[in-house]
């Protein structure tokens, strides 16, 4: 089969905020920009889901009633902002310093004119979605407008193509090359720079609420193309994952109704109540009343203790105290009215589908969020990998959220707009155009491959989440990881060679989609297992304190000779140190 | 075909269905619908438990053939307020 080919200036992988952002700033320097993503433009992706940009001030209706608390501190200025993403990693899996301080800071600068600005590129109302957003699509009205400006000004579309590989040539990436689905037809790129932001790996866990495609395509084919991927193992996990029959396995939005909210085990005790106190996780202003928020009940901000209502949850049901595998989220005592202020409320009791919330607790278990998470494809503050010609936006870089999409993709647009200024499209050397042929005949083979046993894709994705979630979701040990490990290597051993396509360029996206995520897999649990410290959303069980004097490191992830590598860099500490360290220096 | 969770219906009109080209399916983020290549149309799973009501199908349907009844909306929210 003839491959396609075509040329741009500048490739942009993705079209949730980070990518759609990035293509905006390389299309306004004037060159010619293609945006291409695997399914159709912004709706397959996880920016589309996303509850706010920046919290700021709550609708005034909402602070009138009572029922919403100014925005938090961390919201309301830059320096506050830094800070709080380093100390508490909010928006890097509450890595806890471990996170790229000068990208930290540099998102901070410029998140609030980066926001501001969206107004220029046709989005009205920037900051209302957290509150007063489209029931379950809060995004939506940011991220098609945003669409619709890119295509203005001119920037080139290209849906239902999937990218399976980077070109690498004398060092730099300076193509792609996968297939259309809906041409049926492979697609060779050119390309002067590459920004890829084809979001996070939350699929990956078997249980998720990351949308079906975000199977972790851009680490997988970053790291063959050899960038370096940081801190993998830490991976955003959220306490509030409905687990009742006949409910969809989704996450209770944080709306003004869930935020009082009370854990319960399967004995009725309020045992989050019992774990703070154990655990010294308590603000000096807890009031420990049960008709407060969860915020005023524990005396700390709710992001600081979603780590710590996971570990709990986790634990209650791993000690024998949950429910049928499960614990109880009690809202009984919330009046209805408050399910009515905000659209996060009217979302929850669209998906709870007449589950009557005044008469029965309902079975929560922690689940995979895809954002929150602290890994990625390693940039440095001007959205550079270690690759030349390739920068990385968004979630598939080691932040989170689309406040972070935005400024990334600022940053990575234009670090890919300046490299592209100053060079011409590279021509493909003999060496690469072997390696293309090969690949594009190994993509042949799984297409044209009939259906064999144990090759169905959804079969090997299937296992693949039960293995994560089993070896390495909230609560991990070293003898969970290492047969996780085990696992996945026969997967990939085994079955991954017996994967077919059939014919259909749909089923070749699922099989590409699946060994991704054997490959991202792969790179989580071992990840895992050598970080010995927990911090954040990384809990072990065999280790279970942070430990900042031997693991204050970003755990690297790299592809050599040999295969995977892994090491641990010390953490730039540049702007901020954590008050051990502190200690430590006198 | 029509399902119903709740108060909510859901309804898939086949005949409408002629984009062929599955934009409903890939704007579900569930995984709740399919898209059978032979025919060209959507088809629904049978896995519908999964449906969290985000209208992104309905939106995107360029032939309205699924409509979404009795969900919450915004207008909810303004009601009460």
């Amino acid at each position: 089969m003839k491959a396609e080919h075509t040329e741009s200036e500048v490739l942009v992988i993705g079209s949730g905020m980070g990518g759609i952002r990035a293509a905006i700033e390389a299309q306004r320097a004037g060159l010619k920009t293609l945006l291409i993503d695997k399914s159709i433009l912004a709706r397959a992706s996880a920016s589309i889901y996303a509850g706010a940009l920046v919290a700021r001030k709550p609708p005034e209706y909402l602070v009138k009633m009572g029922v919403m608390e100014p925005g938090m501190d961390f919201e309301q200025s830059f320096d506050a902002s830094f800070r709080y993403f380093v100390r508490e990693g909010a928006r890097t899996g509450g890595s806890r310093y471990t996170n790229n301080q000068r990208l930290s800071m540099t998102v901070a600068c410029e998140m609030e004119s980066r926001a501001d600005e969206l107004r220029d590129l046709g989005v009205k109302d920037i900051f209302s979605q957290r509150w007063l957003g489209p029931p379950g699509v809060y995004g939506r009205d940011i991220m098609l407008p945003l669409v619709e400006h890119a295509k203005k000004i001119g920037v080139k579309t290209r849906e239902m193509t999937m990218i399976t590989d980077l070109i690498r040539q004398d060092g730099a990436v300076i193509g792609a090359v996968g297939f259309d689905i809906r041409k049926k037809k492979f697609v060779v790129f050119r390309t002067k720079s590459i920004v890829i932001a084809t979001g996070s790996h939350g699929q990956i866990y078997e249980r998720t609420y990351a949308p079906i495609r975000m199977t972790g395509d851009g680490y997988a084919m970053s790291y063959r193309a050899g960038a370096a991927l940081s801190d993998m193992e830490i991976m955003g996990f959220d306490n509030w994952g409905i687990a009742e029959p006949g409910l969809p396995q989704y996450w209770i939005p944080g709306s003004s109704a869930r935020v009082n909210g009370i854990l319960r085990n399967a004995s009725g005790e309020p045992f989050f109540l019992r774990y703070a106190q154990e655990h010294g996780i308590l603000g000096k202003n807890a009031t420990l009343s049960m008709s407060d928020n969860i915020s005023k009940r524990y005396g700390r901000p709710f992001i600081e203790l979603v780590p710590h209502l996971v570990k709990a949850s986790m634990k209650e049901i791993l000690e024998g105290r949950g429910d049928d595998g499960a614990v109880f989220l009690d809202l009984t005592h919330v009046p209805e009215e408050k399910w009515y202020v905000d659209s996060k409320g009217l979302f929850t009791l669209n998906i709870l589908k007449g589950f009557d919330l005044k008469k029965r607790q309902l079975r929560i278990i922690p689940i995979c969020i895809g954002d929150f998470k602290g890994g990625g494809v390693r940039i440095d503050e001007k959205g550079r990998t270690d690759i030349e010609g390739l920068f990385a936006a968004g979630d598939v870089s080691p932040g989170s959220s689309l406040l972070y999409a935005l400024v990334t993709g600022v940053l990575a647009g234009r670090s890919a707009t300046n490299r592209a200024l100053d060079i011409s499209i590279p021509e493909f050397d003999a060496g690469t155009k072997e390696w293309l042929g090969n690949k594009k005949g190994e993509l042949n083979t799984i297409l044209k491959r009939k259906p064999k046993k144990g090759g169905e894709p959804g079969e090997i994705k299937a296992a693949v989440k039960t293995i994560m979630w089993k070896s390495g979701g909230p609560l991990r040990d070293g003898r969970g990881l290492r047969d996780g490990i085990e696992n996945l290597k026969e997967i990939e051993q085994k079955t991954v060679p017996a994967i077919y396509a059939n014919g259909s360029f749909r089923k070749l996206r699922e099989a590409v989609e699946a060994v991704n995520m054997v490959q991202v897999g792969g790179m989580i649990l071992p990840a895992s297992l050598y970080r010995k410290e927990s911090r954040g959303y990384l809990q072990r069980l065999d280790y279970p304190r942070q430990d900042d004097k031997n693991w204050l490191k970003n755990t690297i992830i790299a592809r050599n000779k040999n295969g995977m590598s892994i090491h641990a860099d010390p953490v730039d500490l540049v702007f901020m140190r954590p008050d051990t360290v502190e200690k430590e220096i006198g | 075909m029509k399902w119903t969770a709740g108060n909510i219906t859901y309804e898939y009109d086949k005949e409408k269905c002629k984009c062929k080209l599955g934009i409903c399916v890939e704007a579900c983020g569930q995984g709740v619908l399919e898209f059978d290549e032979d025919a060209e149309k959507m088809e629904i799973l049978n896995n519908t438990v999964q449906c969290i009501f985000c209208r992104q199908c309905e939106e995107v349907c360029l032939y309205q053939a699924i409509s979404i009844k009795g969900a919450l909306t915004l207008d909810d929210i303004m009601k009460k307020v």
